[in-house]
């Protein structure tokens, strides 16, 4: 009965809408021909010309497409026959929420989970189910976490959400489709031409438009914080509330994840091999030097916008109202193995998404593992960090330089004159500096690239390195015992009032292996 | 009542230099700044150290010296770093690097509330105040009897945020070589204050101890009297009329009149406390010994409280106009 009287609801918006796109080209048509047998003249034409408009903005809404094509669906089927436990383990969940499990999986890069239902007759047939499961939540969750995620997900499904989708989707995207065309706009930002007279009915469609989705968005809102119940009675309440909380905390790190580790490569044309790109998610996300960040994510999580149209309440709300159902006695699981463990041979499947994922990306990329992006990345930063400074001496001496010949010229007390030809710093024009003052910022800006050239020659000659670091985006600069403080002081006396060249001198000299 | 404005004096009927011929950049009637700001012209450094070569170590004098050079090196220190390579053991030579480090380093923060010095600054800020303990420990090598190294020390001390037991030690290594010393008394002022590592009681306790342990003819008088105006004085200014006829007040400036009459002829860290005691004895309308202090004064305005007015020479002239009018209305009292 209830799933009958939300068909009929979807269903009215959409007969709702349709009859709209009718009356609106049915009264432009009768304008027609009243116009013509007045002999309106010219401003027929014009009227015209707003019924062909009209009629193609309501062409737009009806024959929107929503359905979703095989080869449109994301992420990376996985079959029974390779990914056993993890099938067994869905099985087994949906059969324990008493609802019918899905016939595909799919692994998706995303932080998401999701299911959907490819149903019949505007969905009061029920059709073949998929279920999308985002890898990176199964290298972020311990399993108890994961399954209150899918637990959510399934609560869609015994909720016959899931069914009511495509049609739901249909409602809101003939809406949006017909406002964006009126307004002259298209999906992809450009601007498309305003039909005459398009204001007119402009106002009919908006109107309609906010109807439809704020009560198909709010029915979305209802139907997550059911799924959440169920997640919470199948996975445990404090399982269920810690997941959802986590959520957005995985979310921000995959996001720094792909745009400082697996993208940092791509200017110097270099992608992690297929297996590292997704897998590294996980090492990150568990490396103990990042804990204390995701902590500081976790107690203060990130203030969250909300809106009518928002298909799911607001994480807090969903926390909140889980918390408030009575306790059940199952605490909260702790650490243990992530869910990951449910994928057999996990490189296979992630390499392959990964793939997928990356797509054209990876053209023309050499495949770089973590450690050999890391010493590319640095040796590469030091250059650039260095550059200025390298190049000053080098119009000085007239010949390539290297971090002796800036030495030598200090030692000739050409300080000054190094130092004057630095910009002067956006505080330093602020604060008017002059002379000694102005070569004080000169020696701050300095500093850095003094550093990154020494780090460059020393790279360069073996005596130091960088190592991967999942706690640092670039990587620690490891040394021969003792020469990064001999660096440090040797640069201080290169700075200081009186400089000193002796010390940086003494420790640039080669020795030989310890 | 009138106001100052329409009311003129000729300033030379009382004795006074004119108006318009009033110093804003000298303290007092010393020659030595000037001879000073000549030899850093001509970057002299055998000029400098010959001329501060004949001063008492432990002078107010030399130390004012030292401080100008210092301030002087801040801007272009080639000729201090010619000194320094020709004396690398003067420990004059050392005070005034160290002096001039210090000098730069506030340049480089500026005097902006900290929450508004970029990080920038602040790098440099620190870079280069680090450096001063190392000079002053080469200073006080070459010269254990010499207390300007230890005097600049104080300075960067306070940068450098010191502990409060630290900053103590050091205090007795400057007192033991320059007792009662004018310069060390004002830096430490500044340290103790609330607002730096200090607090309200622990600056008070600083300022009561250090004028009951000195002489009279110090001048460290003036440290109470800054202490009221800067630091205890109303905020509402309505107040503040009554504030400086108090007993407070008037104790402070009897006790400053008093320091600075027994001060030696041509003490050059006097004519501080003189402005201060001109300026406050005339808020107080005490303008007779007000004018008694402008008379001693002359021609100079180039010291606090003036120089924290737009135009110091002007309020010099109206502070001093007022007084003798006050003090004509009043029947020369």
């Amino acid at each position: 009965m209830r799933t009958i009287l939300r068909a009929l609801h979807v269903i009215g918006l959409l007969l709702g809408f349709y009859l709209i796109c009718a009356v609106i080209i049915g009264a432009f048509i009768v304008a027609d021909v009243f116009a013509v047998e007045l002999g309106a003249g010219r401003s027929a034409i014009f009227l015209f010309a707003g019924t062909v408009g009209a009629i193609v903005v309501v062409l737009r809404g009806v024959f929107v497409s929503t359905r979703i094509k095989r080869k449109d669906l994301p992420g990376l089927p996985v079959s029974h026959a390779d990914q056993p436990v993890l099938w067994a383990h869905v099985t087994e969940m949906a059969r324990a929420a008493g609802t019918r499990p899905p016939s595909e999986i799919r692994l998706i890069p995303n932080v998401n989970a999701a299911v959907m239902e490819h149903t019949h007759l505007l969905g009061l047939v029920p059709g073949k189910r998929r279920m999308l499961i985002g890898v990176p939540l199964m290298l972020a969750l311990p399993v108890p976490l994961f399954d209150a995620v899918l637990a959510h997900e399934l609560g869609h499904y015994s909720g016959r959400d899931a069914r009511f989708g495509p049609l739901t989707a249909r409602a809101r995207e003939g809406v949006i489709a017909a406002l964006m065309a009126v307004r002259g706009s298209s999906k992809k930002g450009k601007k498309r031409y305003r039909w005459p007279g398009s204001d007119v009915y402009a106002a009919v469609f908006a109107a309609y438009a906010n109807l439809v989705l704020s009560s198909t968005f709010a029915a979305s809102r209802r139907q997550e914080l059911a799924a959440d119940r169920f997640a919470a009675s199948f996975a445990g309440r404090d399982n269920a509330a810690a997941a959802l909380s986590e959520l957005p905390v995985v979310d921000a790190s995959y996001d720094f994840y792909l745009d400082r580790y697996v993208s940092a490569g791509l200017p110097l044309g270099l992608l992690p091999p297929p297996a590292d790109i997704l897998g590294g998610f996980g090492s990150m996300f568990h490396d103990a030097g990042r804990a204390e960040e995701l902590g500081a994510l976790r107690s203060a999580p990130r203030e969250e916008q909300t809106h009518k149209w928002d298909s799911h309440p607001p994480v807090s709300e969903r926390v909140a109202a889980i918390l408030a159902l009575p306790a059940d006695g199952r605490s909260r699981a702790g650490g243990g193995t992530t869910a990951i463990s449910l994928l057999m041979n996990p490189q296979v499947p992630l390499a392959a998404l990964a793939v997928k994922m990356v797509g054209d990306k990876a053209t023309g990329k050499r495949a770089a593992d973590w450690q050999a992006q890391s010493a590319a990345l640095g040796l590469a930063a030091a250059q650039k960090q260095s550059a200025f400074l390298a190049d000053v001496v080098r119009l000085m001496i007239g010949r390539p330089s290297r971090v002796v010949d800036l030495l030598d010229l200090i030692d000739a007390g050409r300080m000054n004159e190094i130092l004057d030809q630095f910009p002067r710093s956006e505080v330093a024009r602020k604060i008017n500096a002059t002379g000694r003052t102005a070569r004080e910022f000169a020696k701050t800006s300095a500093t850095p690239m003094l550093r990154s050239w020494l780090v460059l020659e020393l790279v360069t000659s073996g005596r130091a390195w960088f190592r991967h670091s999942w706690s640092t985006v670039s990587g620690e600069l490891v040394a021969e015992p003792g020469l990064i403080q001999e660096l440090q002081a040797g640069m201080d006396a290169v700075l200081a009032s009186v400089p000193n060249t002796m010390k940086l001198r003494a420790a640039l000299e080669t020795r030989k292996p310890v | 009542m009138t106001t100052s404005a329409t009311r003129t004096i000729d300033p030379g009927a009382y004795g006074f230099v004119p108006a318009a011929q009033i110093r804003a950049n000298r303290a007092g009637p010393s020659p030595d700044p000037d001879a000073i700001d000549r030899l850093v012209e001509e970057r002299d450094w055998a000029g400098i150290s010959a001329f501060l070569a004949p001063m008492p170590p432990a002078s107010e004098r030399r130390f004012a010296a030292i401080g100008q050079l210092g301030n002087a090196a801040a801007n272009e220190d080639g000729w201090l770093q010619q000194w320094i390579r020709a004396e690398p053991r003067s420990s004059t030579a050392l005070a005034v690097l160290a002096e001039s480090m210090v000098r730069l380093a506030w340049n480089i923060r500026t005097g902006q509330r900290a929450e508004n010095v970029a990080p920038e600054q602040w790098t440099g800020f620190f870079r280069v105040l680090r450096e001063v303990p190392e000079i002053c420990a080469r200073g006080s090598a070459a010269d254990p009897a010499d207390s300007a190294p230890f005097l600049a020390l104080l300075n960067a001390a306070r940068g450098l945020q010191w502990s409060n037991d630290r900053y103590r030690a050091l205090c007795a290594e400057v007192d033991a070589r320059a007792p009662h010393s004018f310069t060390a008394g004002i830096r430490s002022y500044h340290y103790w204050l609330p607002r730096w590592y200090g607090s309200v009681e622990l600056h008070a306790a600083y300022v009561a101890d250090t004028i009951a342990a000195a002489p009279l003819g110090t001048g460290l008088t003036i440290l109470r009297i800054q202490a009221l105006h800067d630091e205890l004085r109303p905020s509402d200014t309505a107040a503040r009329p009554a504030f400086y006829c108090s007993d407070a007040v008037n104790q402070a400036l009897d006790h400053g009149i008093a320091d600075a009459a027994a001060a030696e002829p041509g003490a050059v860290k006097v004519v501080y406390l003189r402005h201060w005691l001109a300026y406050l004895l005339r808020l107080a309308g005490r303008n007779a010994e007000a004018l008694s202090q402008f008379s001693a004064l002359g021609g100079y305005c180039g010291a606090e409280p003036w120089d924290r007015f737009k135009n110091p020479a002007a309020k010099f002239d109206e502070m001093r106009t007022q007084a003798v009018l006050a003090w004509e209305d009043a029947g020369r009292r």
